[in-house]
């Protein structure tokens, strides 16, 4: 399955290839999220939280 | 599933422009909740200093900061004014009937485009005549 089927999946509420992509992405939320060279989980969660909005939000 | 992405094909441009969107938004994202942590550590800082002075601080300030926010109104509102017909239109439904861009521009038939240029030049015209007025 390609990366466009996934994501229009996801938009249509496949939960598992909503977590396929949040999966991709995590090594860019976790780089993200470490503040001051520490790990901060709140901001994990933020950014967790806005990439889901952005698989919703996104125009393909 | 270690493969590189070329940027051929219609799926690797999909997930380009998908990562793209993705990095701003969480880069955003990150910086709103920084910014929003530095303001609350303010505040608290303020409130261990001496709570009287400053709850009677806060009183006046919200008083005056009261007459600031009727300005600012009749500011936006005479703005408001000077658009065009179509922008106050497209403005007003987004914001407070809560429409969405595509609703927008199938009633106008524009297209989704036109509608968020239209809509974020106006919001742009605005912000301009407020700072314009204060400074």
């Amino acid at each position: 399955m390609n990366f466009k089927d996934r994501l229009i999946r996801a938009q249509g509420g496949d939960r598992q290839a909503e977590q396929e992509i949040l999966g991709m992405y995590k090594p860019l939320l976790v780089k993200e999220s470490i503040i001051n060279g520490v790990f901060d989980e709140d901001m994990y969660q933020e950014l967790c939280l806005t990439m889901i909005y952005c698989i919703r939000k996104f125009r393909i | 599933m270690l493969f590189r992405n070329d940027g051929k094909g219609e799926s690797n441009a999909v997930q380009n422009r998908f990562t793209a969107y993705v990095v701003l938004a969480v880069q955003r994202r990150k910086s709103a909740v920084l910014r929003h942590r530095k303001e609350i550590a303010e505040f608290e800082h303020s409130v261990d200093f001496d709570g009287d002075l400053v709850w009677m601080q806060s009183q006046q300030d919200t008083d005056f900061s009261a007459l600031m926010m009727q300005f600012e109104i009749i500011a936006f509102e005479q703005a408001l004014d000077r658009l065009s017909k179509r922008d106050r239109y497209i403005l007003v439904t987004r914001l407070l009937h809560r429409r969405s861009f595509d609703e927008i521009a199938q009633e106008l038939g524009l297209s989704y485009k036109g509608v968020t240029t239209v809509y974020y030049r106006a919001i742009k015209k605005i912000r301009k005549e407020l700072r314009g007025e204060e400074g």
